[in-house]
């Protein structure tokens, strides 16, 4: 019963589940990339989606391919043949559908067919493969063998006849006992030597025992790994020491030699980053904590790598902990360190929001690393009052939420690039908005003038350059929802 | 391996989690007693300024067992505050004088490391004492499933020196006081709100009569001030604003195979509490309040994702959704000058928002790898529109076109990178766009501006299917539906001299299309914006030194179109009575825009449809369009986030390890952003930064470190204070009087060029310099290696200078109107021109000094003291205009700069088992 069971389930997965998804990312995709392409094309642009099949047909096989085809045709005629938002094809572009179907279908045979012959290639090749090195060792063995009877009995030569010129005949046994034992303790010493290189990087932590033999628990926190993720010898993924720092052999042989990866900052024997950063891809360039924007990011670029921010022994990482992990991050950012000790600011200090609240420091889809598309969605992400939409929108607030802010601190509250009325009048300078503010329009304003002091009377104060200032009326300025408040007053 | 490595630990057995609950119930009880909000932090980084729990002691020299099974830590204490600010508690909660509970601990366990179950928990929690707690639990099986139960509160306390009259503060609707006097002296004014009443300096200060004779108040005025003060001074009480944000979430990581994970996150988020809105009464008169605004939220987001990796192949499908519900829709509130008049406010809509992304990545070879991207989402708010008949102010007397907005947004995201290495090469290609396509239906919405009831009559009233009744000041507005479409494509080029010399170049290209869904003319201030890029960036570490340099040029050009604004106001697009084409086609027809001819008066007066948009060469008439405020722009300004810019970018760090006990860093980072087509407007914005970190590791036993930071951004802006042409010699005065300033000699003159008088130009010269020093100390091993040292100082030290240059009229309070108005000497001037005055420099220079502690008891327990000093000496010249008595229209809400002096001490037991 439970082997049917797998059955189902690896039918489901085998025929529809997997060719499903592959089909329908990739169509997809096309489809989105589309939208903004359609605009430049007079007729319905349909390449993507042959793309879209291609890869489908070939990640997926045929009955990816042929998903594809159906979803790529259903979707080019709702959303790219007139009418739109229908499945009604008009008549010019009938012909248009139909040759669309048949070049796909066309394109997802001759697509699948590629990689299930480039498959069968492969497969033969690397049978080949497999049969070329059984013969080698064969062949390896066999001349081992044979060096092996060459030495043994170059041995007898050597020691018969010196046997029957000193001693008797057993004491010529003796000899080639020993003889024998000594070519045998030769051959262990080489198999030990040799054992490390041949052998493959131990990845279980029983593996981890080499290491620990001299890297025990006097050798700092090393065996806190131990309480870490990397750590659990019940996760088959578990990496043990040579997963990270490679296989060693030198360092074994030498203790004097460095590991192959070193990840030590203040080691000498520091490896290259791409070293560093490769040890840790291995596992997690695609995985639950996918890695997949880190190649090309900002921090990849600029030569960061993860033992710069990760301590990997540490079973409390820093960068783990919202309270402890801006210390990480300003080790390079100064700058925003010092801005954070602003009278305006986020509650970074006090681990109430944390750096990686709003940045994907692994790089993202979003600019400047924002863990959201876009900037105003990564705020939206907190601030969800301000997303709308709004009956009356404000153009920059829709734009992006750091023209007016400055979301690492400030000296104007709340988190302002500087104070009102300077700031509104940096885009407006019509009706009230246009006016001079000084500080002569503050409470007890007085000017000299060539009559002496006087009052400044009806320029001072004014509510414009006062109080919260243009705030103070037009409170809505994310945007308003009354009827009325297209100034962004209700 | 040792035998001490193989040693068991014993967390995984029941003892462990019933430890912890009895341990945590302790807390919590504890935590009960402590009225008081917030923890402390103590600092042992070697960041200044960030902070670590006031954490346990760890013992060294941990056996083997010590450092692979894991450790419990809990922390109990008690301390006290020593004043209460609601600054120096903003968001630690210690914001009032108490004494309060010291808890946090750390709990953890499973199974043994080297066992095949990988059966972890974790659970935290810190500041259990205090209103600002939270909590963790985290359990699983490694590599099938874990799940994380969070909690947490954030405060933002904002004042505690609020003062209002209203009542029913914590609802959405607001009164006064049923003895409220309306504050109005008409000594001083005999129509606008102005609270002169409330302060007996300025309500018993003199005027000047109609006769230009200094005068002071009637006994009956002073009667009227008195009762004014007896009946509205006590009505004025505090309320705190302070607002609380609580959140609990839940997420779960199934497993179920080696190449298939899949993440799922529910949380919601509830904030409370009360914050200030401004709220305006009469848009004449500009009477407005700051109102105590009662804020009920709640946010609900979840995510889900499957992730899959094939061989080289990598997908994932995600979905991310958000409902934000705001709970009151709406606030009404009673005019402090008008008995018996209410104003509305809408509230922030509910809205909600859903998104699917798609991502895959593909190895093409070791070295190459290609990912793709594509996120569409949808976002709606349809939150009925507020109720014209829910106040009686007369903003919406023609009804609405409809009940709700039906707003409707798209996002849509492509994003494809490419990244080979090769050789000494490493490459990286990307392209992107990304859109917001607002589908939100348009509408005409008629409304009046706050108390400014109909007049006249509208030139479109009763045409173009607008109702008939409609005042020269209706507005008839069209809503826009914003709309941004982003490509952006780039490339760079890193080269390898060496294993540690790296140059790169770099290219981007990136183009903004905007436009407005169904609008009428194109709405964007710039409708296509491109921008071009050039980047490199050189580092090279050699020895005990690593240096960086980066730079980055781009340049920005658009086409900008100052008459984007009518696409708010449909009525541009309509013939006005009497005139004979509309005034989009008159701007058409004579190149103009919104502001009309760059000139004073005409030489001979206009005739035709110019003497009907553009009369006296001013500004185009406002009624003309059908909008009663002034929208236009004049030629040469521009919108900073739009406008031409030429950017500059470079940033340098040096890092010097100089001896093992020594590290120097340093680092700079300048932007320059110039708006060099602008004439008016935000023209240039320079920031520089420049740091400098050094520190001491004397021995293993005592670190210091030291840092200063000094922060510098400028913004240089210039406007344009225009006034009406007019042939106007002056107001009441016969004769052409004398003016004063540089620009002309008579009011006439200066009247007839009101619209190009050069002396209206201004500048502002906004700067921020702000300079920010750290300590850090920590010592070891003291008193026979059982007393640890710590301590931080942070300097902060920012001055904000609004400087301005430019200069202003101001009326003669002796150059009276009116037939009885003494006529002035001979030569005096009836208009003086003041120069203008930079704003007094804003302050915050803050101290914190916090040392701490730690007494070892055992290897297991220490004690922990520690003291935290705080000081904020700001000065802010907005808070002046916020006191009772001064000459303005908004109700006083005797706010005051928030200057503290904090102590905070206490003393905690710690445990580590």
């Amino acid at each position: 019963m439970a082997e049917s069971h797998s059955l189902v389930s690896v039918w489901i997965v085998g025929f529809v589940a997997k060719p499903l998804g592959i089909s329908g990312f990739f169509v997809l995709l096309a489809l989105l990339w589309t939208f903004p392409l359609q605009r430049f094309m007079a007729y319905p642009f349909v390449f993507l989606f042959f793309a879209a099949i291609m890869c489908s047909a070939w990640f997926g096989g045929y009955i990816a391919g042929l998903m594809a085809v159906v979803m790529s045709s259903i979707l080019i005629t709702f959303f790219f043949v007139p009418p739109y938002y229908s499945m009604t094809i008009g008549r010019e572009f009938q012909s248009y559908v139909a040759a669309f179907v048949i070049c796909a279908i066309a394109v997802m045979a001759l697509s699948s067919a590629r990689k299930k012959s480039e498959t069968a290639i492969r497969a033969s090749r690397d049978e080949l493969e497999i049969r070329v090195n059984e013969r080698t060792a064969e062949l390896r063995h066999s001349n081992q063998e044979i060096l092996e009877r060459e030495r043994q009995l170059m041995l007898l030569t050597e020691a018969i006849p010196q046997q029957i010129w000193r001693s008797s005949v057993i004491v010529a046994l003796v000899v080639l006992c020993a003889g024998t034992r000594s070519f045998a303790q030769n051959e262990t010493f080489a198999a030990n030597k040799k054992s490390p290189a041949v052998a493959g990087v131990d990845r279980s932590l029983d593996g981890d025992k080499k290491c620990t033999l001299c890297h025990n628990e006097s050798s700092g926190h090393v065996l806190s790994i131990y309480q870490t993720k990397h750590g659990v010898k019940g996760d088959s993924r578990t990496p043990g020491c040579q997963g990270c720092h490679g296989e060693s052999v030198k360092h074994q042989e030498n203790p004097s030699e460095s590991p192959e990866i070193v990840f030590g900052a203040k080691s000498k024997q520091l490896s290259s980053t791409e070293a560093r950063s490769s040890a840790c891809l291995s596992c997690h360039e695609s995985s639950v904590h996918a890695r997949t924007y880190w190649l090309g990011s900002a921090h990849e670029k600029q030569g960061v790598t993860c033992t710069d921010c990760h301590e990997m022994h540490n079973p409390e990482q820093k960068v783990l902990n919202k309270l402890t992990q801006p210390e990480v991050c300003f080790q390079c950012h100064q700058n925003e360190r010092a801005q954070f000790h602003r009278f305006s600011r986020h509650p970074i200090l006090e681990g109430k929001v944390t750096c990686s609240d709003c940045h994907n420091p692994h790089g993202s889809t979003g600019p400047r690393l924002m863990v959201k598309n876009t900037i105003t969605e990564t705020c939206y992400t907190c601030h969800a009052e301000k997303r709308g939409p709004f009956l009356w929108e404000h153009a920059p607030v829709v734009e992006d939420c750091t023209n007016c802010h400055s979301p690492h601190g400030s000296n104007v509250t709340p988190l302002l690039k500087t104070r009102a009325p300077m700031l509104c009048q940096e885009c407006h300078t019509s009706d009230h908005a246009k006016g001079l503010y000084s500080g002569a329009n503050l409470p007890g304003g007085t000017f000299v003038t060539g009559n002496g002091t006087i009052p400044a009377g009806g320029q001072s104060p004014t509510d414009q350059a006062n109080g919260r200032s243009c705030l103070q009326c037009h409170s809505q300025i994310h945007g308003s929802n009354h009827p009325g408040g297209a100034k962004y007053n209700r | 391996m040792k035998p001490g490595n193989t040693r068991r630990f014993s967390a995984g057995s029941m003892k462990a989690p019933v430890l912890t609950s009895i341990l945590s119930a302790i807390l919590m009880a504890l935590s009960a007693f402590a009225a008081a909000q917030t923890v402390p932090q103590n600092t042992t980084g070697r960041n200044p300024g960030t902070q670590v729990p006031p954490g346990p002691y760890i013992p060294e020299g941990l056996t083997a067992a010590e450092q692979t099974r894991p450790h419990n830590r809990s922390q109990i204490g008690v301390a006290g505050v020593s004043s209460p600010s609601f600054k120096f508690g903003e968001y630690n909660g210690l914001n009032k004088f108490h004494v309060f509970a010291v808890g946090n601990f750390d709990f953890s366990g499973g199974a043994l490391y080297d066992s095949n179950d990988t059966w972890r928990w974790h659970f935290r929690g810190s500041s259990l004492g205090l209103e600002t707690r939270d909590g963790i639990l985290d359990f699983g099986k490694q590599g099938k499933f874990q799940f994380r139960f969070a909690y947490g509160t954030i405060l933002a306390n904002t004042s505690d020196s609020y003062q209002t009259p209203f009542l029913g503060v914590g609802t959405d609707t607001l009164t006064l006081p049923s003895n409220w006097i309306v504050p109005i002296l008409a000594q001083k004014s005999a129509t606008a709100l102005n609270y002169f009443g409330l302060n007996p300096v300025s309500a018993a200060g003199s005027v000047y009569n109609s006769h230009g004779v200094l005068t002071p108040p009637t006994p009956a005025q002073l009667d009227k001030m008195a009762a004014i003060r007896a009946a509205d001074l006590p009505a004025f009480r505090n309320v705190d604003l302070a607002l609380t944000r609580k959140r609990g979430e839940a997420q779960v990581l199934f497993t179920p195979t080696e190449t298939i994970d899949i993440p799922v996150g529910v949380s919601h988020e509830h904030k409370d509490g009360a914050r200030t809105v401004g709220g305006v009464n009469d848009q004449n008169t500009q009477d407005t309040a700051l109102l105590p605004y009662r804020v009920n939220w709640d946010t609900d987001q979840a995510s889900a994702a499957v992730n899959v990796k094939l061989n080289k192949l990598f997908l994932s499908f995600a979905y991310y959704g958000s409902h934000f519900r705001n709970n009151t829709e709406h606030m009404i509130w009673a005019d402090p000058a008008v008995l018996g008049l209410t104003s509305a406010l809408a509230e922030e809509p509910s809205n909600q928002f859903h998104q699917f992304t798609a991502t895959g990545s593909y190895k093409l070879s070791r070295d190459a790898k290609l990912v793709v991207v594509g996120s569409i989402g949808r976002g709606t708010q349809n939150q009925a529109f507020i109720n014209p008949s829910l106040s009686n102010e007369g903003a919406l007397p023609f009804g609405l076109p409809r009940s709700s907005l039906q707003g409707l947004v798209y996002t849509g995201l492509g994003s494809g990178k490419f990244t080979l290495k090769h050789g000494k090469w490493d490459l990286v290609a990307d392209a992107r766009f990304d859109e917001r396509d607002n589908q939100t239906p348009l509408g005409i919405f008629l409304f009046q501006d706050d108390a400014s009831p109909k007049t006249g009559t509208s030139p479109f009233s009763g045409l173009y299917g607008l109702p008939t009744g409609l005042g020269t000041n209706t507005n008839i507005y069209n809503n826009r539906s914003l709309s941004k479409l982003s490509y952006k494509a780039g490339g760079e080029a890193e080269y390898s001299f060496s294993k540690s010399e790296h140059l790169m170049l770099g290219y981007g290209w990136d183009q903004v299309d905007r436009h407005c869904s169904y609008s009428w003319i194109t709405c964007a201030d710039a409708k296509q914006v491109s921008e071009n890029t050039f980047r490199t960036e050189w580092r090279k570490s050699k020895g005990a030194l690593t240096a960086r340099v980066e730079y980055a040029f781009s340049e920005r050009r658009g086409d900008y179109n100052e008459n984007a604004f009518l696409a708010e106001t449909p009525m541009a697009n309509q013939v006005p009575k009497g005139a004979s084409m509309s005034v989009y086609s008159f701007l058409k027809s004579t190149g103009l825009t919104g502001f009309g001819p760059v000139a004073g008066l005409p030489g001979t007066p206009l005739t035709g449809d110019a003497a009907i948009f553009t009369p006296n060469n001013n500004v185009v008439a406002q009624a003309q369009y059908g909008t009663r405020n002034i929208l236009n722009e004049i030629p040469g300004f521009r919108k900073y986030y739009v406008a031409d810019r030429n950017r500059n970018d470079a940033r340098t760090q040096l890092l010097w390890l100089a001896k093992d006990k020594v590290a120097i860093q340093g680092s700079g980072e300048l932007s320059d952003d110039d708006y060099l087509n602008t004439k008016l407007g935000l023209k240039r914005r320079t920031w520089w930064a420049a740091t400098m970190d050094v520190s001491y590791t004397a021995s293993e036993d005592l670190v210091a470190d030291v840092f200063y930071t000094y922060d510098n951004q400028r913004l240089y802006a210039t406007g344009d204070a225009f006034a009406s042409n007019t042939t106007a010699k002056f107001q009441g005065q016969a004769g052409n009087t004398v003016l004063g300033g540089p620009c002309f000699t008579t009011v006439a003159d200066r009247n007839a060029s009101a619209k190009i008088d050069p002396c209206l130009n201004w500048t502002h010269n906004d700067r921020d310099k702000i300079d920010t020093a750290g300590l850090t100390l920590r010592r070891k091993n003291l008193a026979g290696n059982k007393l640890e040292l710590a301590g931080e100082v942070v300097y902060t030290r920012g001055r904000t200078e609004n400087a301005v240059v430019g200069g202003s009229y101001v009326n003669n309070p002796l150059a009276l109107a009116g037939p009885a108005a003494p006529p002035l000497p001979a030569g005096t001037q009836a208009i003086f021109f003041i120069p203008a005055q930079n704003f007094p420099v804003v302050r915050n220079d803050e101290l914190s000094v916090k040392p701490s502690a730690t007494y070892v008891i055992t290897r297991s327990a220490s004690l922990q003291g520690f003291y935290w000093f705080q000081r904020l000496t700001p000065t802010d010249w907005r808070y002046q205009a916020l006191q009772v008595g001064n000459k303005l229209n908004f109700t006083p809400t005797n706010e005051t700069v928030p200057s503290y002096q904090v102590h905070v001490g206490g003393l905690s037991l710690n445990w580590v088992f």
